[in-house]
């Protein structure tokens, strides 16, 4: 089934590891020819997601070019078109079918399907931390692999929240784009609107997606882990509970 | 089926053993979507071995049944088994044991048949791959093209291959048949009837198309509106209704027809110049020396089969509910 899955998305796979690809090592080269990147620099709104002011170090570039920019929208849109076809595809193929007329429990179906785009999201953002790497010394700036990798890691781990609730439209809804849409709603929500408040860019998921401070210091961000943990397993319990439940 | 029902023997928390000769056993079965209910008060039970056909309009609840035998949904009211298990909690023991093929023919068409062998033996406990290889040959299916390439026969006939691979005790098919040109239904229709219930597998199919049913059942039900209108052997259908025809000397006055449409066992009556044809129920000889002691003098009477295609027809039409 593993194999099915991965063909099911090689098209998805294809286009946004270029897509990653070019935002990872595209944004860190065309950004180290322009004057360094500093707080003033950026967009008011990103300013309060920074932990801090932005140092005027390469780390801090490749920092905000990928984990905080590019990585978290590139990323989170291939979580999000993963999961909006994982179930409701099934469905409008008459596909689904085939799948449940088998002895295997619906669990494992979700679990099994949740757990390859898991892994496409994992290899895409592994993939992208090695173009990182390669740019970067490229141009001369070797970055700590572990902290690239504890970074990657928390992306990642960011990345599940979207494609969980993407699962949940997937089976709620009766086509694909939906799903979609409504992800990129509650996401942008969650993300966006709590920027905009005084003070509530500690309730934005965008600012548990990455650490900079752990970045550039290299300190394990646990508390950005176990958030981003959380905001993922919830919208995946919520699925498991509706798919054992949904009459097809 | 010995060895299926031997197994279901030894089974400690298996299912009851009464249940071993009945494959399907639906009980007080109401399925509801919202505020419109689909099945009503569904009862009936499908012999193990037997070719049960399951009749029905579009819309009747055919496929809504076949769902809820699989465990798709759940019914609103009432309980189903399948070879004994109940389809709420046991679902994946059902599944093990059926072969299913869907109205969609719902195969992966990215997929090559190797590709859907593999996915399939993934999903079962057992897989019989040199069964399928058997069928794909009969069927002389290519095995390297991707599915979106194949015919509906194709599919419909790679569906039939990939549903026997588990070698299931049942299979639900669910018109299996509709899309497909007379030659592919004729070798898809044969291979049923000569390998597997040759076998002794139940075998279960949805269909509205009568000709087959016929051809192919030996039981069967038509489900009108939700609730089921006849359950029936279609031997015993067979001989249950005559056709008397009845041709008089002279044209009968239309008093006579009345009469005759109102003799007890009449189910219908048909009237064409001098000729009247009578589908009747029960003892015809009795009927007959009712008719013959008529003042009209008939110059011939014979009693012939009923067409059941016609009969199955009033049913679908809820005309004998």
């Amino acid at each position: 089934m593993k194999a099915k899955e991965l063909l099911e998305a090689r098209w998805k796979v294809i286009t946004f590891l270029l897509l990653a690809l070019l935002g990872s090592a595209g944004n860190i080269l065309f950004s180290s020819l322009l004057p360094s990147a500093t707080d003033e620099h950026m967009v008011p709104m990103f300013q309060s997601v920074a932990q801090e002011p932005l140092k005027d170090t390469f780390e801090a570039l490749v920092w905000q070019s990928w984990f905080m920019m590019n990585g978290p929208a590139i990323l989170g849109l291939f979580a999000i078109l993963l999961g909006s076809g994982l179930i409701a595809n099934e469905v409008n193929k008459g596909t689904l079918f085939f799948l449940l007329s088998k002895p295997i429990s619906r669990d494992r179906l979700l679990l099994t399907k949740y757990g390859v785009s898991a892994g496409l999201l994992l290899i895409v953002g592994l993939m992208s931390a090695l173009t990182v790497v390669l740019v970067c010394l490229l141009l001369g700036h070797a970055q700590n692999i572990l902290n690239l990798l504890t970074a990657t890691g928390l992306l990642w781990l960011g990345t599940l929240f979207p494609l969980g609730v993407s699962l949940c439209f997937s089976i709620l809804s009766p086509d694909s784009l939906r799903p979609v849409i409504f992800t990129l709603l509650v996401v942008l929500a969650l993300t966006l609107l709590p920027m905009s408040l005084p003070g509530g860019q500690n309730w934005s998921l965008w600012h548990y997606w990455g650490s900079q401070s752990a970045y550039i210091t290299g300190h394990f961000p646990l508390k950005e882990y176990i958030v981003c943990f959380v905001v993922a397993v919830v919208p995946l319990l919520l699925a498991l509970i509706v798919f054992r439940r949904k009459a097809y | 089926m010995n060895d299926y029902v031997a197994e279901m023997q030894q089974r400690s928390t298996g299912p009851s053993m009464s249940s071993s000769d009945i494959a399907i056993a639906i009980d007080h079965l109401t399925v509801s979507y919202g505020t419109s209910q689909v099945l009503n008060n569904l009862s009936l039970e499908v012999p193990t071995g037997s070719i049960f056909g399951f009749l029905g309009a579009n819309g009747a609840g055919k496929t809504t049944t076949i769902k809820i035998l699989l465990g798709f949904r759940r019914p609103t009211s009432g309980s189903a088994r399948v070879l004994g298990y109940d389809v709420v909690s046991h679902h994946q023991e059902i599944c093990q044991r059926v072969g299913y093929v869907s109205e969609t023919n719902s195969l992966y068409d990215f997929l090559n048949i190797p590709q859907l062998c593999r996915l399939s033996r993934d999903l079962y406990r057992q897989w019989k791959q040199e069964r399928v290889d058997h069928y794909i040959r009969l069927f002389a299916l290519p095995l390297q093209k991707p599915i979106k390439q194949f015919s509906k026969g194709m599919k419909a006939q790679l569906a039939l291959c990939l549903a026997l691979g588990n070698d299931p005790d049942l299979l639900i098919l669910d018109e299996p048949t509709t899309e497909l040109d007379p030659v592919a239904r004729q070798m898809f229709l044969s291979t049923l009837v000569k390998d597997v219930a040759a076998e002794g597998k139940t075998i279960f199919f949805s269909s509205h198309i009568l000709s087959e049913v016929e051809a192919i059942a030996d039981r069967v039900a038509v489900l009108h509106q939700g609730r089921i209108v006849l359950s029936e052997e279609l031997d015993t259908l067979r001989d249950r209704q005559k056709m008397l025809c009845l041709i008089y000397e002279e044209q009968p006055p239309a008093e006579e027809i009345t009469v005759l449409g109102r003799l007890p066992g009449v189910r219908a009556l048909e009237r064409e110049g001098r000729a009247v044809r009578l589908r009747v129920e029960g003892n015809t000889d009795t009927l007959i020396e009712t008719i013959q002691a008529r003042p009209y003098t008939l110059r011939d009477l014979q009693v012939v089969a009923v067409r059941l295609d016609e009969l199955l027809l009033e049913y679908m039409k809820g005309e004998n509910a």
